[in-house]
């Protein structure tokens, strides 16, 4: 054993190359001085091989040893927005030898201004975002990209921002009595009435002040009740949280209701649960709070669902199937569940709501069918509001492969690349990034119509959404996939 | 609901004449006027705010009498809180508040070039003191931004320290890294611009003062790697932190444990570090490991952790010889006199018994255990009597018994020149720290529950009280201090005169 190792290194060794080549600033395309430059291997679990360095005055860059592999080359330097390591250019080290790596570095946008009361007066340790769109599982969903605090002069300062397009929000702690909406630039409670900001590469916006108004606060009321019974449910803690806020309010039902104080106007989740039992009960209510106090709001505790169901088509000792149902509310709770060989799955305590059901399936399958009792759904989205029968999944084994390689108009290739395939109806949309000759290769594909589109700088996760794909659609290819069959074509992407 | 109609039937059966208050909160620097102050008033369930204007004054109509708590908070001050009696159908209109502000310091990172260093995390520190000695601990920190610049706000009047720390900014994803043989990094500075903290000029911050121009020149110095072993129980994932050991150069970093076991800790300059590994297994299992390494001018490779089990400390409490039927509350704290280090504490159940699981073997200090009308008598540590409070837990862990006494005496004295706390400080005391006793307004003071022996006494007029129980503080005015001795259950009585916070304040810098 111990001498295999030692083989084994020695190998590595003898095969190690030299990796170099410089950082590049995207904007002026001059080289960067003084980066941070990483070459991030393949992880062996979580472990990943790096080599680290760093840019000369010429903004060169020179690695020694490099055990063969692929890496991701990242580089890091003041004033450039952060890269991540999936994103950045791929390099592979073979044992002959290894390409002059260029790493383009984007210049990093600034935002700043200052936030005050209706005074005038300075407003302090208050949060600034920058907001802006992102695809989260096929979603479009509004994410933090940066933020920022202000100091005791009321002013921000947001910086190493990607340049973009962002909506730029004050988020407020109360103060005393006295609290405040968030407000989006320049100075509205609701996005569709807010600016977007354009934010250039290296570029910084300036005076994006929001003055923000003292909201009244309100306090909401009800009672707990059994959802069987009608009868209240005493000794139970109530919670209201703000939709898309990880903040909660919080207040403990003693006899029969509860009231929870000092509440900003906005849309509210109000919850509740029992812990420990056999068979704890939890209940929630949507609640839209105005301006006045809301009383009687019911809150029904109920016993969570027994999701069942079997998945049929499972490959022999793969233990890769997880399944997920996410709430098509945001504001509500994800469930998971493993399914390891056997091929039953049981979702305990799952609140009645609607749900998309996603899944991880191993190589070689595909989703086929989703049957709920004899009814076969025409898609991934399951109701759990009516009434439930077991889940029926069955996996096949006779998808189809897709290859081919991504072009411009040019005819050049398009290293990363994003390829999307989808059929309608369908539970699935295929969809891989293409490696650094833009190449691509789908395997296990649903037969069915598709359309295929490719992608060339895409936001990631974009290609996933349909409303996303939408406009493109009319430059889509349309593909007629046959059971276990092998394709080859070429795709010119869309920008 | 009921509670509010029996409420309104109290009142009307009283009828206690409201009274109503007013007056002004204004800066006690400057004596300006502060507006949107925001003054609470608390007494039993009764419940009163008012905000003040926009020049200073508040208003509160129609207050019960009673003694209430006030509470003024305003940004940018500290926040005040004193007591306020109202008597029936009083009608106060001058109250006046000061409020303390808060001060802000400001300036720039540069470079070696004077290029602005942004992402830089700048703290600034005051000394605080504790029966274990001086510690420089944060009182703000914020991070420099893209210019370069920080801005440290809400600051109270002190003498701050002020630090800039380069804090390793790679996108972090664990594994093993290939660093260059030769590595330069920013290296922790202080103001101004020295890297020994010891050599740091502390920066006078008055009330509601502004410094600004505290600007600090950080320089790249050569960066060393420690690289070893750490044998983790098996399944275990963990890291190792490498600390400053008390006098060590400046800011540590934690090293991720790989599967093989190998750790690799980059970035640290040159001087004498603390490798820990604290690794919890679960609630009773744990394990631990401090090494100190001295790095001269090279990578040290190959440095081989030992891991050692935590022990556990089985204790007793006694009092007047028997074990307590129904005792008190009373947590039990070890703290480690080595630092760095982990402490460990538990509770003591009401038959006195009480165990403290995960201590590392080495020595502690017992902190703080007092019971109400007796004194700690003795600490004994698997059969000896321990000194100075000092406990020495060895490897395969310590049976402690704790000693307390009823048979007590006690001392009492009037304080000239002001004082907030009298110091009995026993010659032969088994805790080694003072007994502290608060001054009333009216300068008296009373300490009871003292072991019978020879005593120094002294009045401080400062509030912290950490200082006090710092051993090498109060000996700078050994001198002053009154010799008392306690008899069994007698009473002492002593004239004291405070040793005022000019005196302290001259005298701390004689602390290093």
């Amino acid at each position: 054993m111990t001498r295999i190792v030692v083989v084994s290194l020695w190998a590595a060794a003898l095969h190690a190359q030299t990796v170099q080549g410089v950082a590049v600033n995207s904007a002026t395309h001059k080289p960067v001085a003084g980066a941070t430059v990483q070459l991030i291997g393949p992880a062996d679990e979580d472990e990943h091989e790096i080599y680290r360095t760093s840019t000369d005055a010429a903004g060169r860059f020179h690695f020694e040893r490099v055990a063969p592999g692929r890496y991701h080359a990242i580089a890091e330097a003041q004033g450039f927005t952060r890269m991540l390591a999936a994103r950045a250019p791929s390099v592979g080290v073979e044992a002959v030898g290894a390409p002059e790596v260029s790493i383009p570095m984007v210049p990093a946008s600034v935002i700043s201004g200052r936030i005050s009361d209706q005074d005038g007066d300075a407003l302090r340790y208050v949060s600034v975002e920058a907001l802006h769109y992102v695809y989260r599982g096929g979603k479009k969903v509004l994410d933090s990209a940066v933020s920022a605090r202000t100091n005791d002069r009321g002013e921000y300062r947001i910086f190493g921002l990607p340049p973009g397009r962002y909506y730029v929000r004050s988020t407020s702690r109360a103060r005393g009595s006295t609290a405040f909406s968030p407000l989006f630039f320049p100075g509205a409670r609701d996005i569709s009435q807010a600016t977007q900001l354009e934010a250039a590469p290296g570029a910084e916006l300036r005076s994006i002040d929001i003055v923000m108004r003292p909201d009244s606060l309100h306090s909401i009321s009800g009672r707990v009740v059994d959802a069987q019974t009608g009868q209240a449910v005493p000794e139970m803690y109530v919670i209201a949280r703000l939709n898309g806020d990880s903040y909660a309010n919080g207040a403990a039902q003693m006899t029969d209701s509860f009231t929870i104080a000092d509440l900003l106007p906005g849309k509210y989740v109000v919850s509740s649960q029992q812990f420990g039992g056999n068979a704890p009960k939890a209940g929630r209510v949507a609640i839209d709070l105005g301006n006045a106090d809301l009383t009687g709001i019911v809150l029904p505790l109920s016993a969570g669902l027994e999701i069942t169901g079997t998945v049929r088509g499972l490959p022999a000792g793969s233990k890769e199937l997880r399944l997920f149902l996410q709430p098509e509310n945001p504001a509500y709770d994800n469930y998971s569940e493993n399914i390891i060989e056997k091929g039953t799955f049981t979702f305990h305590n799952v609140r009645p709501d609607i749900y998309h059901l996603l899944w991880n399936v191993p190589k070689g399958v595909y989703v086929q069918s989703i049957k709920m009792g004899d009814r076969t759904l025409p898609s991934d989205r399951v109701d759990l509001n009516g009434t439930i029968a077991p889940l029926a999944i069955q996996l096949a084994n006779d998808g189809a492969r897709v290859q081919g390689t991504v072009r411009n108009v040019a005819g050049e290739p398009v290293p990363g690349a994003v390829v999307s395939m989808a059929a309608d109806p369908s539970y699935d949309v295929w969809s891989t990034t293409c490696d650094d000759t833009g190449h691509f290769d789908i395997r296990d594909i649903a037969p069915g119509e598709y359309k295929l589109l490719a992608f060339q700088d895409a936001p990631q996760g974009a290609p996933q959404d349909p409303d996303f794909r939408k406009p493109f659609e009319k430059s889509a290819i349309k593909l007629q996939v046959l059971p276990s069959t092998q394709q080859k074509l070429d795709l010119v992407a869309v920008q | 609901m009921p509670i509010v109609h029996l409420f309104l039937a109290f009142l009307f059966l009283q009828t206690p004449k409201p009274a109503a208050i007013a007056g002004l909160v204004a800066n006690a620097a400057t004596g300006a006027p502060v507006r949107k102050a925001r003054l609470t008033l608390q007494f039993a369930d009764r419940n009163y705010a008012a905000v003040s204007d926009a020049s200073g004054r508040f208003a509160v109509a129609e207050v019960a009498p009673g003694t209430y708590n006030v509470h003024i908070e305003c940004e940018g001050f500290l926040v005040m809180a004193q007591s306020l009696k109202i008597a029936e159908d009083q009608h106060v209109t001058d109250l006046a508040f000061r409020l303390t502000p808060l001060g802000v310091i400001a300036g720039k990172v540069l470079d070696e070039n004077g290029e602005p260093l942004s992402q830089i995390s700048v703290e600034a520190q005051i000394d605080t003191f504790s029966a274990a000695g001086r510690k420089r601990l944060p009182a703000g920190m914020t991070t420099t931004d893209d210019r370069g610049e920080y801005r440290i706000f809400d600051l109270p009047p002190n003498r701050y320290f002020v630090m800039a720390t380069n804090p390793r900014s790679y996108s972090l994803l664990g594994g093993r890294v290939h660093a260059d043989a030769v590595e330069m990094a920013y290296v922790t500075t202080w103001f101004p611009n020295v890297t020994d903290g010891s050599q740091a000029t502390p920066q006078v911050l008055a009330a509601g003062a502004e410094l600004d121009g505290i600007d600090l020149h950080m320089h790249k110095q050569r960066v060393f790697h420690v690289r070893g072993k750490a044998q983790l129980p098996p399944g275990q994932r963990g890291a190792v932190s490498v600390e400053s050991c008390g006098d060590g150069p400046g800011i540590g970093v934690n090293a991720a444990i790989l599967r093989d076991g190998t750790f690799d800790a980059g970035g640290l300059v040159a001087g004498n570090w603390c490798l820990i590994v604290n690794q919890v297994v679960d609630n009773s299992h744990a394990f631990y490991a401090n090494q100190r390494v001295t790095i001269a001018d090279h990578d040290m490779n190959n440095v081989n952790l030992t891991l050692t089990p935590a022990a556990v400390v089985r204790g007793q409490i006694l009092v007047d010889g028997a074990a307590p039927a129904k005792l008190q509350h009373i947590p039990i704290r070890l703290d480690p006199i080595e630092q760095p280090g982990r402490g460990a504490g538990s509770a003591a159940k009401e038959d006195g018994s009480f165990v403290v699981e995960n201590v590392s073997p080495g020595q502690y200090r017992l902190m703080n255990v007092g019971l109400s009308s007796m004194y700690l008598k003795t600490i004994r540590v698997n059969g000896q009597d321990a000194a100075n409070g000092i406990v020495q837990v060895p490897e395969g862990g310590a049976q402690l018994t704790l000693l307390f006494s009823t048979d007590s005496g006690e001392v009492s004295g009037t304080v000239e020149g002001g004082g907030a706390f009298v110091s009995a400080e026993g010659v032969n005391s088994v805790t080694g720290l003072p007994v502290l006793g608060g001054v009333t307004p009216e300068g008296k003071f009373l300490i009871r529950n003292l072991a019978p022996g020879d005593y120094k006494i002294l009045a401080w007029d400062i509030h912290d009280i950490g200082l006090l129980q710092y051993a090498d503080f109060r000996k700078l005015f050994e001198s002053r201090a009154v010799p008392v001795t306690i008899h069994l259950k007698d009473h002492e009585s002593v004239q004291l005169t405070a040793v005022n916070a000019a005196e302290i304040e001259a005298a701390l810098p004689r602390l290093r």
